[in-house]
């Protein structure tokens, strides 16, 4: 059996955080979770996972700046921006950086799930 | 009629609206007009009246100085003139008193003789007499029969002993005829004494008067210290009339008078006493031609000051006027600038607020939204809650309404977040429903039907997303307070091929506008809505957005039929 596809979240919010890795488990997807960017880029040297679903505004290393570092080190594993703060310029930006998709907190959760299967 | 001419004319601070209420004081147009007027009059008019009357005074005096010179001239010499001509008759008469002895003098024949030798030089002795100290005429040549006649009690005589010569007023006497007397007093060795007296007709001084060729308008006269002709006047009187001029005014500094005489005619007049006799000689003018000229001179010279006057002041109002009017102007439009960047500001504001409040309620919402899900998604995979349906539309009854929470959050960043951006491609259909959701809840209430078509299909525009947002939002708003309830609203969109434009057309069936307000409507601050607390300045604002943005607006209105706002976008962005 191949080893579930992990899924790294990282959000300064601790319940968002946890509530939606437990809506995810539940639905048999493998999280991980990070309450911040350095700590997120730790435990993605280290389990790898496929797809990061990455806050933008955080304590720390920002979103983006966290986004640019996976890009750069870990070309392999995709990126879905999930934000509370939905500007344009942010969202385009992210898109150039290589993000998959962006969405605006608080998101639909039908549509996430929709995304995260199709690109894993 | 006259109402409104003067309603048309009147400077526009005198009706428009005080800009700035609490400073009163220092944008009071009307004291600053008036102030203006008065000063720049008074510094006008000021110079004019002085040099008029500087002018008028110089020239009155140069005047004086013709008529009165000549004047005073001939009155003085011809006063020298009589004076030497009666002085001549008194040192004859003295020079006979002393040559000829009392004794000789008495003798008929020796005085006789000298009243013949008299007669022959003069031509105008009339009689000779000796009068003794009784008073008694001893020897007398002459017409009449008076040798013999006392004159002790006469006062003539009385005034002769004193002053040892005396000239008597001119009287008419026997013959009737005008004449005066020379009375010369001689002491005799041995204290006595006698008195030579002679007549003289008061031809010859008629002569020597007639003889200053006086003009038409002149006359020369003596008169004795009561005022008595003493020779005929050409306008005034006969010998031994009365002289009486009157309302004498006197120039002061001078020997020239004037007077009117009975009829009320004004005359000037000059009087010199000759010396050494009761006499004055008086030589009356009419008003010369100079004199009257000064009187023209003065009325012309009033006239030009008058006219001067005038025209300086409707000078001095029209450009008062122009200037105040601009000033008025130039402080309307710093004032509207000044509103302007306020509002624009507190629009800024508002978005950033409004961005900050959505994207702060936006992470409590997801987490709300996460928590109700997990929820629902425990029920779903647990066994136990499965079939509690009830249970399970609560939880969907929260993930609505937070959906609708965030449809309203993006709703308020997609408005507030475009407030730094300056062109983009927007898509006018989206943008008007934009403004339109904010507008939805009214809309409801009130009844309103909203309606956007278009007649073809309408190309992205490069423009200011929250400059459009202001536009229509404004002139939507203005159509919801213009129509009434269950009213409708109709925006239609239209691209114009050949100008390259797209045409909105916000029509409403509300209250309409009246021609005269129609003219005035994109001016700032005007409003008929001030004592609501309108400031008059959303449609000049929203005038500016437009003309910003390299369009048109244009309005079109009927009273009680609706209006109708036309707004003409250019597809491409210009260079602003």
């Amino acid at each position: 059996m191949t080893p579930k596809p992990k899924i790294l979240i990282i959000d300064d919010e601790k319940d968002y955080l946890e509530t939606l890795t437990e809506r995810l488990k539940l639905r048999g997807f493998d999280c991980l979770m990070a309450l911040d960017g350095e700590s997120g880029l730790k435990v993605l040297a280290a389990e790898k996972p496929k797809l990061v679903l990455l806050d933008l505004k955080m304590p720390g290393l920002s979103g983006l700046e966290v986004l640019k570092i996976i890009r750069e080190q870990y070309p392999q594993t995709r990126v879905i921006i999930i934000t509370g703060h939905g500007s344009e310029k942010e969202k385009k930006l992210c898109l150039e950086l290589g993000a998959v998709e962006c969405f605006n907190k608080p998101v639909d959760f039908k549509v996430l799930i929709k995304k995260i299967k199709e690109i894993l | 009629m006259l109402k409104k001419i003067i309603q048309q004319i009147s400077p526009p601070f005198l009706k428009g609206t005080n800009i700035y209420k609490e400073e009163q004081e220092l944008f009071n147009y009307r004291n600053l007009w008036i102030g203006v007027i008065l000063l720049i009059s008074f510094v006008s008019i000021l110079p004019l009246l002085i040099l008029t009357f500087l002018n008028l005074n110089i020239y009155e005096k140069y005047i004086q100085a013709e008529v009165e010179y000549p004047l005073v001239r001939l009155i003085s010499n011809t006063q020298k003139s009589i004076n030497f001509f009666i002085t001549q008759k008194k040192s004859a008469l003295k020079f006979i008193v002393l040559n000829t002895p009392y004794e000789e003098i008495k003798k008929t024949s020796v005085l006789g003789k000298i009243y013949l030798d008299l007669k022959t030089s003069f031509g105008n002795i009339v009689d000779l007499g000796i009068i003794d100290s009784q008073g008694i005429q001893i020897n007398y040549v002459g017409p009449y029969e008076l040798k013999g006649k006392n004159y002790k009690q006469q006062d003539w005589y009385k005034e002769v002993l004193i002053k040892e010569e005396y000239i008597s007023d001119v009287f008419l006497g026997y013959r009737n005829t005008p004449h005066f007397t020379i009375s010369i007093k001689q002491n005799i060795s041995n204290g006595d004494f006698f008195i030579l007296r002679t007549t003289i007709d008061t031809s010859q001084l008629i002569n020597l008067l007639g003889s200053l060729e006086l003009d038409e308008n002149s006359d020369a006269f003596i008169l004795n210290q009561n005022n008595v002709f003493q020779t005929p006047s050409k306008f005034f009187g006969e010998v031994l009339e009365i002289f009486s001029p009157q309302n004498i005014k006197c120039i002061p500094d001078s020997k020239i008078c004037e007077f009117s005489d009975s009829t009320g005619k004004t005359w000037i007049f000059g009087k010199e006493k000759i010396k050494g006799t009761p006499f004055s000689f008086v030589l009356v003018k009419k008003p010369t031609i100079l004199k009257s000229g000064l009187s023209i001179l003065k009325k012309e010279t009033l006239a030009t000051l008058v006219l001067g006057i005038a025209i300086v002041l409707v000078v001095v109002v029209i450009i008062s006027t122009k200037l105040v009017t601009k000033i008025y102007y130039a402080d309307l439009r710093r004032a509207a600038l000044i509103h302007k960047v306020e509002h624009t500001n507190k629009l800024a504001s508002i978005g950033r607020l409004a961005a900050g409040v959505a994207h702060e309620i936006n992470n409590p919402l997801a987490i709300i939204n996460e928590t109700a899900g997990l929820i629902k998604d425990i029920f779903t995979f647990s066994d136990q809650y499965k079939e509690d349906k009830k249970l399970l539309s609560l939880i969907d009854s929260i993930l609505k309404q937070v959906d609708r929470c965030r449809t309203i959050t993006h709703r308020l960043l997609g408005f507030a977040r475009h407030i730094d951006v300056k062109i983009e491609e927007v898509d006018l259909q989206t943008l008007l429903e934009e403004v339109l959701s904010f507008l939805e809840k009214e809309a409801q209430y009130r009844d309103i039907h909203v309606n956007i078509t278009k007649t073809q299909e309408i190309p992205l525009i490069q423009s200011d997303r929250s400059k459009l947002q202001q536009i229509f939002l404004n002139i939507i708003n203005n159509a919801f307070a213009a129509v009434k309830k269950g009213g409708h609203i109709d925006i239609t969109l239209d691209y114009l091929k050949e100008k390259d434009m797209v045409k909105v057309a916000i029509k409403d069936d509300g209250i309409g506008i009246s021609p005269e307000n129609l003219k005035k409507i994109f001016d700032p601050f005007f409003s008929t809505k001030k004592d609501q607390g309108g400031t008059g300045l959303g449609l000049s604002i929203t005038y500016g957005l437009v003309k910003k943005l390299k369009g048109e607006i244009q309005v079109e209105s009927q009273v009680g039929k609706g209006t109708t706002f036309f707004i003409f976008l250019p597809v491409k962005a210009k260079e602003a």
